[in-house]
């Protein structure tokens, strides 16, 4: 156990000071990276992967941490160009990573890139629980020492589901922060939870951890509801038919006053 | 008066039933089709862009219980009860989460303090201090009125129970209003000002201690809870009771002087064999007895322990909350020979103790859900509110809107529940300390001194006559005014010197 820990270290330290390298040799900086995944029926993801970034190099290799394992790159292009680029997924046993060679001059860019993960959501896994609830997490750390300024990640549900509740999240919600760092909204119709992280260091997470559900709900309640009131509106319609019947509830209540010989009664 | 037909006793565990108006029995028929349909529109409209399935729930199930609260077409406890049930079986908060708000601290403190202040109406020692200070300052009007109002301040931080001290001072206000000619047939201002008076100092000396009211602790519980923030005892004490007093001797001031002026005549007791009465109460007592040296002993420590909560850590190595500091106290009165109370002579109002923990999980709910903040987001966006927007306007604001907000919500405890994690959610939204406005805020829950209906103890104190509702109303709303210019200027300066407001 010991000596695979060891290994272990050793590969961080080994896998660390090479990136730390090719990080200098490459000379970006990302200033913004955004993730939209879209959760599917059929537990496959698309991922939508927007990433601005700046280089003083005019040729290199552009290196974005992947965590997600099982990736099928559907299309990148840099810039909105429609030229379609060379994405190799690179996993070292550490972890997985991307890289694409660059050719354009130095400045501010923009990497555009969709790709699917299979088998990213197992339905039978996720529920479902008590009251028909489904739980999930998505998460995404930066594996690279390459500091991302603003990174956000945001997870749109299938069509037909709405969060229930935000169980927890990387970076966490403390009871004395102003706001959480997640926010819920809607892309096109469907359900989503964006979570941001400013900035995004080496070894930070971001996650999202949630409860989700149908966004049917059962209608016998209206039924129920109507035979209630209907019953209620009936069986207590002496408060509000004549004055004498009310006067006898009213001197019922006197008498019982009377007989329980209160003398007070705490403010709620 | 004949000193037999004086009860001192009180009976908090049974409700008193009030007859209702026409109107009261209206709104009861309405309420729970009203809240029902309420219900299944917030619950079955599509959930709103920013909030959670579980926070729509939340919404809806509150604001049913909010409205059968208001218009009572089951009483407040068994809506609590149905709050409670409705948010578990429509999943807005988790079974285990909304049965176990009865453990809190605040249900606790509750609980210990009522059995607390039985002791005070079991050793006869309260009814002993009321007779005493009738007797001692009734020879002039306005030294009776500021007696009461010294003798409310005492009581305050024993018995948290507003209703209770009502009920223990109101039998000596008769006698002492019959004394200065004031009887419900035939009522002058001197029986205005004196029962007026009393009213206001049992709502706003309960703001003057953590204690003093379930609504406080609440708030309380919220701010730490939510704004991440302990308020001790002493500081809630140190910060409010300066002004509680600086407000009531206003009000000692002005209402006989300007409001309701007393005539000569009626500046002077009418009927001076009525003091007699008050003597022979008291002599009848006889000396003071060991169960009324137990209490003031029990009380005393406790009070001590709430009142140096601060320093227990360095004292002891450990420190003794509020609850236990009740807690403690409880003990000593149960023991055998040592203590003066057996289960039965406890009297707690368990249906105050529902009603709080259904509220309370309600309360929670909202904040727990994000509902809370989604509510006070879109509160924003229709009144314009946002980050850039002056702390003091703001304070003002909010200061302002607590105050006069029990003249549409009846239940402090409810306001405390609603208003504060709203409160705390717009000092965080907008970058201020949450202390520094919802503590302010918190101060303002218990100055319920506006109409009859505000409160119970204003009920029962309307029950005898002695005031019309136009006169509470003109009398309430002057003090409500003025307590909103002290507490504007405590801001700017008093609670700044203590650090709650920036």
């Amino acid at each position: 156990m010991r000596n695979r820990m060891n290994r272990f270290n050793r590969l961080i330290i080994i896998a660390t000071v090479l990136f730390v390298n090719i990080q200098l040799l490459s000379g970006y900086e990302i200033q913004k990276m955004c993730k939209k995944i879209f959760l599917n029926q059929d537990g496959t993801a698309s991922v939508v992967m927007n990433v601005k970034f700046s280089t003083s190099e005019n040729e290199g290799l552009l290196q974005l941490p992947m965590i997600f394992g099982n990736v099928h790159i559907d299309k990148a292009n840099f810039d909105s160009n429609t030229k379609e680029l060379d994405v190799k997924v690179v996993n070292n046993d550490v972890f997985n990573y991307v890289e694409i060679p660059f050719q354009f001059e130095g400045g501010n860019h923009h990497l555009k890139m969709d790709y699917t993960i299979k088998n990213y959501l197992d339905w039978k896994e996720a529920g479902p629980g008590e009251f028909n609830k489904y739980e999930f997490v998505t998460s995404v750390e930066n594996t690279f020492l390459t500091t991302i300024d603003t990174f956000s990640m945001c997870t749109i549900l299938p069509e037909g589901w709405n969060y229930h509740k935000i169980i927890g999240s990387a970076p966490k919600f403390k009871k004395k922060d102003p706001k959480p760092p997640y926010t819920l909204d809607q892309i096109d119709g469907r359900s989503c939870a964006t979570i941001t992280r400013t900035p995004m260091e080496y070894r930070d997470k971001v996650a999202l951890e949630f409860i989700f559900k149908s966004t049917k709900k059962s209608y016998a309640i209206i039924f129920i509801s109507v035979i209630l009131i209907g019953l209620y509106l009936f069986f207590f319609r002496n408060l509000v038919e004549n004055k004498k019947k009310s006067d006898v509830v009213n001197k019922d209540e006197i008498n019982s006053n009377e007989e329980n010989n209160n003398k007070g009664e705490t403010d709620a | 008066m004949d000193v037999s037909k004086i009860n001192f006793d009180t009976n908090l565990n049974v409700i008193p039933k009030r007859p209702k108006s026409k109107g009261e029995n209206r709104l009861k028929y309405i309420g729970f089709p009203l809240g029902l349909i309420l219900f299944l529109i917030l619950y079955l409209m599509p959930t709103p862009v920013g909030l959670s399935m579980e926070g729509q729930v939340a919404i809806a199930a509150f604001a049913a219980a909010l409205t059968w609260w208001i218009t009572e077409p089951f009483p407040t406890y068994a809506t609590s009860l149905l709050l409670m049930a409705i948010l578990t079986f429509f999943n807005g908060w988790a079974e285990e989460k909304v049965l176990g708000v009865f453990g809190l601290e605040v249900i606790w403190l509750n609980i210990l303090a009522f059995i607390l202040s039985s002791t005070l109406v079991k050793s006869q020692l309260a009814k002993r201090f009321a007779l005493w200070i009738g007797i001692k300052f009734g020879h002039s009007s306005m030294t009776i009125m500021g007696a009461f109002i010294l003798l409310q301040l005492f009581l305050a931080p024993f018995i948290p129970a507003t209703t209770a001290r009502t009920v223990m001072v109101l039998p000596v206000m008769l006698v002492i209003a019959q004394i200065y000619g004031s009887t419900s047939d035939n009522k002058n201002n001197f029986g205005v000002n004196l029962f007026m008076q009393n009213l206001q100092g049992i709502s706003i000396f309960s703001s003057g201690f953590i204690t003093g009211s379930t609504c406080n602790i609440v708030a309380a519980a919220f701010i730490f809870e939510m704004g991440g923030r302990r308020v001790y005892y002493s500081e809630w004490m140190i910060a409010m009771l300066p002004i509680t007093i600086i407000v009531m001797a206003i009000s000692w001031w002005l209402g006989p002087k300007f409001l309701f002026k007393v005539k000569p005549e009626n500046q002077v007791p009418h009927v001076q064999g009525g003091f007699e009465v008050m003597r022979k109460m008291l002599k009848d007592m006889g000396k003071f007895s060991i169960d009324e040296a137990k209490a003031s002993a029990v009380f005393l420590f406790v009070l001590f322990l709430w009142a140096t909560d601060k320093y227990h850590m360095g004292w002891f190595g450990f420190e003794i909350s509020a609850v236990m500091a009740a807690l403690v106290g409880t003990v000593i009165v149960f023991l055998p020979k040592i203590g003066l109370l057996k289960w039965n002579d406890a009297d707690i109002p368990w249906h105050v103790m529902i009603f709080s923990a259904g509220a309370y999980a309600g309360g929670l709910a909202l904040f727990d859900s994000g509902a809370a903040r989604f509510l006070v987001g879109k509160l924003f966006d229709a009144i314009g509110l946002n980050g850039s927007l002056n702390f003091w306007l703001v304070y003002i604001i909010i200061i302002t809107f607590a105050m006069y907000a029990h003249l549409f919500f009846t239940s402090k405890t409810m306001r405390s529940i609603v208003m504060i994690p709203i409160i705390i959610a717009i000092a965080q939204q907008m970058g201020f300390d949450p202390v520094s406005l919802a503590l302010p805020a918190a101060f303002t829950l218990t100055w319920v001194i506006t109409l009859p209906t505000n409160a119970k103890p204003n009920l029962i104190l309307y029950s005898t006559g002695q005031f019309s509702i136009s006169d509470n109303l003109k009398y309430g709303l002057t003090v409500s005014t003025i307590g909103v210019v002290v507490m504007i200027i405590a801001g700017f300066t008093w609670f700044r010197w203590l650090g709650i407001t920036p």
